[in-house]
């Protein structure tokens, strides 16, 4: 790849020619002789010398040219009729695509908007499986589904669209991960254009050196008595950020104009544009510079370069001549006055016209308070993806061959549950920290990551990281285990809740209690999960054995605690909420153990398949067991601890989920799961103090607003065969008939119903039997 | 004929046609001709795949995956089907088409897994009977015939459902 490589030259080994004393006296062939041996000897230096920094420049050049980050994509929305989708996330959608809004919706890249009718103007887009065209399409969303799909002009409307997916970030070499780095088409044509007006006019014409440019500035500089102008090329610019030191002398300057002449004869002006774009200086945050157009834009102006209007590309250009002088920032009134130079210029230059320099002058800076210099906005869920693609790629390849990797993140959904959670973080004492993550329950894809109270924040990632004790979120392992044995346990069996003393290990004797601090006496089985009672739970999990409580937890996919405890019955075993989906996509699927993922697949730039990473799901529980365990969880949501939801989610939905509470309200989590979504929040404090928050008053409250925003399908199993429906009466246990005083309907296990039946179901029977002889008796 | 033999008749018209055939509208339904008086005798025609009928939206999908899978493009046919299922996620066929690209390509834990899967979405008892015939199948070319025969006996059960219904 590097052209140069093989041109290493000895290091340089002195400092010009030493032509310093004549020969004086001496015979003129001697002289002659000498004279042509030192120029010779010099022509040799400055040749290895010119060799010299022809390798430095080039290699440096090259191993920034050649490093192309992946681009990362959100998935694609697909459009039919009949999706579930409001006008509000369709919106959200839309806007993580970049579309502009513009009447018509006439080029691609565009949207328009009346009322509930959309019009959207995709772009082409080469997908993993075949290109989608870019087509301008109607819909519309009234009642939160699409309808009246079509495409004007089209032969046929199309049953499906598939709209081209949001870029949503870039994985870039380590050594260089705070750069944006953009290409040259991705530039706005007037940013580029009104650059080369304002820094190097000729830049098209020169080979790296203006001659006019430089007497320009020397005049300028005579005048001044000083250095007030440096005529310097677009390529100088470049070669002096490659190496950037305050020194400023003329040697050095010397050493930078033999470096811009090597590299215009080994690259083409684009090339050099565009490492240009990519490396000049323009801002410094702190102790960091800021480095290239693309960041710069993110860091003034929170939004990607290709976004930028016109009044906002002139202040970055304006910036390139002293970024603290004109640091827009600090000197607003001089930024604004080098802005409307730069505009002036590229008016004079044919780059615009007056018109638009005239509405440009006319708006304000644009420039956002603090700067936001994060890469992706979308760091947690970026993480994810990383983690995820490290175990097929080395690092190198990921951040420098452009490969295009195709995630499963959903904006929508993303936005709906940053919103959610902060809004109540915000509500709550400084310092409580939470985390989130939203799946699809089917096929295991992760549509939404929250590491922490700013989403934007690219630092711990509490959604993976955050290994923190789960609580009540355990009792459905418990819970589980018992239903897999229906000769034993069905929804309706009682269990004892009353006063229990262990031994932990060390001997200390330790009595699980229960929130309300009260013993409710006998509790069916579904009752004591509904509600959350520890007592129960414990009594059963110690029941059925901690081994087999610690396998149905490995089997749904939980971390096994590295030693078993009593304890681990009431959750005092740490998982990341990442984790925890894991364990609960097991439940939500129906008993399948699905991996989560992040990725569907990743591409070479050209568009050629390198990885897929498909769906798969191993089925790890009876249908059965795992049916019975999700009635038993909708339970949680209808008359349990969640009862809150209600507030945001209809009845109609039949959500299923788990509040979890660990001691002193020092964590509090909530899992939970509809038809189509799985979602779990964690809230705590990152040094483990109290919140005084329990599951519900907290996590369940950011989970109910973020399902709440979203499109849900009700939770509607369908019935295993060997599922029927019976009454049992709830203190007791035994099969009772509708209509018994205390009894509920429960699916049971068909062939394992309870063994007694009460005596208000045998009063039943027989004044049945009657009924039937007395019928008998007149037919 | 006995069972045994007419389970496998089954399995083996569903993996020559089934993409097409258990799912979607009637079209591309075309057995091979030799099987075609057998497979029309039975009267449970196995190839109706019941009421679980494939959503409007996917049917291209289901049908492209179809003509990649007859080609041998496994890979591209799994790709349409995965992108059909997270449309229409509870839909019992796509599951089972997925399934019996699997068991094409000779991955038939996968292949067992999806069939069950699909199981688990449905209660229509011709679905499920080809699902458990695909589940033995797929288990008796792991080794596995005490599974295998565990699976026939299911798709017994519920072939005599679908032929009492």
């Amino acid at each position: 790849m590097a052209k140069s490589t093989k041109r290493r030259s000895t290091k340089k080994g002195s400092r010009g020619s030493p032509t310093r004393r004549s020969a004086k006296g001496r015979r003129l062939p001697g002289f002659w002789r000498w004279s042509v041996r030192l120029a010779l000897s010099g022509l040799v230096v400055l040749a290895a010398y010119t060799a010299y920094l022809d390798f430095r420049i080039t290699s440096e050049f090259e191993g920034k040219r050649w490093a192309i980050p992946a681009r990362v994509y959100a998935r694609p929305l697909e459009l039919y009729n009949g999706l579930q989708l409001s006008a509000d996330n369709l919106e959200r959608e839309i806007e993580a695509l970049d579309y502009a809004r513009q009447a018509g919706a006439s080029t691609p890249g565009s949207y328009d908007r009346r009322g509930d009718t959309f019009t959207l103007h995709s772009r082409a887009f080469e997908f993993w499986d075949g290109s989608e065209p870019a087509r301008r399409i109607r819909l519309n969303v009234g009642g939160g589904e699409v309808s009246a799909l079509s495409q004007p002009g089209a032969a046929q409307d199309p049953a499906l669209v598939r709209l081209d997916p949001a870029r949503i970030g870039s994985i870039y070499p380590a050594k260089r991960e705070d750069r944006v780095l953009v290409q040259l088409g991705e530039v706005p044509p007037t940013l580029v254009a009104g650059l080369i007006a304002v820094e190097d006019h000729h830049f098209f014409d020169h080979y790296g050196l203006s001659f006019t440019g430089i007497a320009r500035a020397l005049v300028a500089n005579i005048r001044a008595g000083r250095v007030v102008q440096g005529g310097s090329t677009l390529t100088q610019q470049l070669v002096k950020n490659f190496f950037l030191t305050q020194d400023r002398t003329l040697w050095r300057k010397a050493n930078e104009a033999v470096m811009a002449v090597l590299l215009e004869l080994h690259y083409d002006k684009e090339e050099i544009l565009e490492a240009y774009l990519n490396e000049v200086y323009l801002a410094q945050d702190g102790s960091r510079a800021i480095h290239g157009f693309g960041l710069a834009s993110r860091f003034y102006f929170a939004k990607p370069l290709q976004q930028l209007d016109l009044a906002e590309q002139a202040l970055l250009i304006g910036m390139v001549k002293g970024p603290s002088y004109y640091n827009p920032r600090s000197n607003p009134g001089r930024a604004k006055d080098r802005r409307d130079l730069v505009l002036s210029e590229m008016v004079e230059t044919g780059v615009i016209d007056e018109d638009a320099a005239w509405r440009a002058r006319s708006s304000g800076l644009g420039v956002v308070p603090r700067g936001r210099t994060a890469v992706t906005n979308y760091p947690a869920f970026m993480d994810l993806v990383k983690r995820h693609l490290r175990r097929d790629y080395r690092y190198e390849d990921l951040s420098t061959e452009g490969l295009r990797i195709f995630t499963t993140f959903a904006p929508h959904v993303q936005q709906a549950t940053e919103r959610a959670l902060s809004r109540h973080l915000e509500r709550w004492d400084e310092g409580i920290e939470g985390a989130a993550v939203m799946v699809n329950v089917d096929d295991g894809e992760v549509g939404a990551v929250v590491g922490g109270r700013d989403p934007r924040y690219d630092g711990f990632n509490r959604a993976l990281d955050a290994h923190r004790p789960i609580g009540s979120l355990i009792k459905p392992a418990i819970y589980l285990t018992a239903l897999s044995r229906p000769d034993t346990y069905g929804l309706g069996t009682v269990l004892e809740d009353k006063p229990v003393t262990l031994e932990d290990r060390s001997g200390n004797r330790w009595s699980p209690r229960n929130y309300d601090d009260a013993f409710h006496g006998q509790v069916p089985l579904w009752e004591a999960l509904a509600k959350s009672y520890n007592v129960p739970a414990v009594r059963l999990g110690l029941d059925l054995g901690l081994p087999a409580v610690t396998e149905t937890l490995v089997e749904l996919g939980g971390e096994p605690p590295r030693r078993v405890y009593p304890s681990m019955l009431l959750g005092a075993l740490p998982q990341s909420p990442l984790q925890v989906a894991r364990i609960y996509e097991t439940i939500a699927s129906g008993g399948f153990r699905v991996p989560l993922r992040a990725v569907r697949g990743v591409t070479t730039a050209e568009g050629e398949p390198l990885n897929r990473y498909e769906l798969a799901v191993e089925r790890a529980f009876s249908p059965e067991s795992v049916y019975l365990l999700t009635t038993a969880m909708q339970r949680v949501v209808s008359e349990g601890t969640a009862q809150g939801l209600a507030r945001w989610i209809p009845d109609h939905v039949q959500a299923a989920g788990k509040t979890g509470t660990t001691d002193d309200t020092r964590d509090s989590w909530f899992a939970g799961f509809t038809g189509n979504r799985l979602g779990v929040v964690w809230v705590g404090r990152d040094k483990n103090g109290r919140t005084g928050l329990t599951g519900s008053s907290g996590a369940m409250q950011i989970w109910g607003e973020a399902f709440g925003a979203l499109d849900l399908k009700p939770l509607e199993p369908v019935p295993p065969e060997d599922i029927e429906r019976i009454w049992v009466q709830s203190n007791t246990g035994q099969l009772a008939v509708a209509g018994c005083e205390g009894a509920v309907e429960l699916p049971y296990v068909r062939g394992h119903q309870p063994a007694d039946t009460a005596p208000c179901a045998k009063r039943r029977g027989a004044l049945d039997r009657a009924a039937d002889w007395v019928k008998g008796l007149f037919e | 004929m006995n069972t045994r033999r007419l389970a496998r008749l089954i399995i083996w018209v569903m993996l020559m046609g089934l993409v097409a055939g258990c799912s979607v509208a009637p079209r591309d339904r075309e057995p091979p001709p030799s099987e075609q008086g057998d497979l029309t005798s039975d009267p449970q025609r196995p190839l109706k795949g019941g009421e679980a009928q494939v959503p409007e939206v996917v049917v291209a999908l289901v049908s492209d995956a179809n003509a990649a899978s007859s080609a041998g493009d496994h890979e591209q046919a799994a790709v349409r089907l995965e992108r059909a299922i997270r449309i229409a996620p509870r839909n019992a066929a796509l599951w089972q088409n997925l399934a019996v690209v699997r068991y094409r390509q000779e991955r038939y834990a996968q292949a067992e897994s999806l069939a069950l899967k699909s199981n688990s979405l449905t209660a229509d008892a011709g679905l499920k009977r080809q699902n458990w015939l695909l589940v033995a199948e797929a288990r008796r070319a792991m080794g596995d015939e005490a599974g295998a025969r565990e699976a026939e006996a299911e798709a017994k059960r519920f072939a005599e459902r679908a032929a009492g219904r």
